[in-house]
């Protein structure tokens, strides 16, 4: 039974492959959350920005802003807060952490 | 399936795939997966580990941990098909990024492509990253 992962990113793309690796493993009806120094994955400049885009992300909306990464996004992300992230963590089967 | 741990505890099985990242002795991701897949198999659990990324340098045969003090990974990984954890799978491409066969391997693993391994992935009940 093929189930909906929701796959956790905190670290830089540009730093470690965590990004990629979540990419490889990532399907349809999947989601990625970045968080922490993850969110600079969401910056349109690294060899899998276009990956990204396609997937449905999410994004924590402080870590965004004390980064100064604000503007930089794609409005396609959705910014959220902690209560809303726990509150995703409940509507998918499964929660993989690549860190 | 059930297993009954004493006269009041019963735990139900269920299909947990534990993702395996990070090289051995560097940092103590490592170990704390072993403890968990040993603990997880004690208690009847059906224990899938897809070993990907550095995680598969901790399969490399002769492993001399003396000299820096650790648990060998080597031997603990022997003690596995004693506690009925057979299902190890291995990412093929990990393997090739990294120049390793599976014959450099101590212990016997299916190498999967990364369809497969994903595939794998979302078909367990719950995932443990390590």
């Amino acid at each position: 039974m093929k189930r909906s992962i929701l796959h956790i990113v905190n670290q830089s793309p540009f730093d470690k492959p965590c990004l990629l690796q979540c990419l490889q493993n990532y399907s349809e009806g999947d989601c990625i959350v970045f968080l922490e120094n993850g969110v600079y994955g969401l910056l349109p400049n690294h060899s899998a920005s276009n990956d990204v885009i396609k997937r449905k992300c999410y994004a924590i909306k402080a870590d965004t802003e004390a980064r100064g990464l604000k503007n930089s996004i794609d409005e396609k992300v959705e910014l959220i807060d902690f209560g809303q992230f726990v509150h995703l963590c409940t509507e998918y089967n499964l929660v993989q952490s690549w860190y | 399936m059930e297993t009954q741990i004493d006269s009041e505890t019963r735990v139900k099985a269920k299909n947990i795939g534990i993702v395996i990242r990070h090289a051995p002795y560097g940092n103590n991701f490592a170990q704390e997966a072993l403890d968990a897949i040993l603990t997880a198999s004690v208690y009847g659990q059906t224990l899938t580990l897809i070993f990907m990324g550095d995680g598969i340098f901790q399969l490399l045969k002769e492993q001399d941990t003396k000299a820096i003090q650790q648990k060998s990974f080597e031997k603990q990984l022997a003690a596995f098909e004693l506690y009925g954890v057979d299902r190890l799978f291995i990412c093929e491409k990990s393997l090739e990024e990294r120049g390793v066969n599976l014959t450099q391997l101590s212990v016997t693993s299916t190498s999967l492509n990364e369809e497969s391994l994903s595939n794998l992935m979302h078909e367990q009940d719950t995932l443990l990253s390590f």
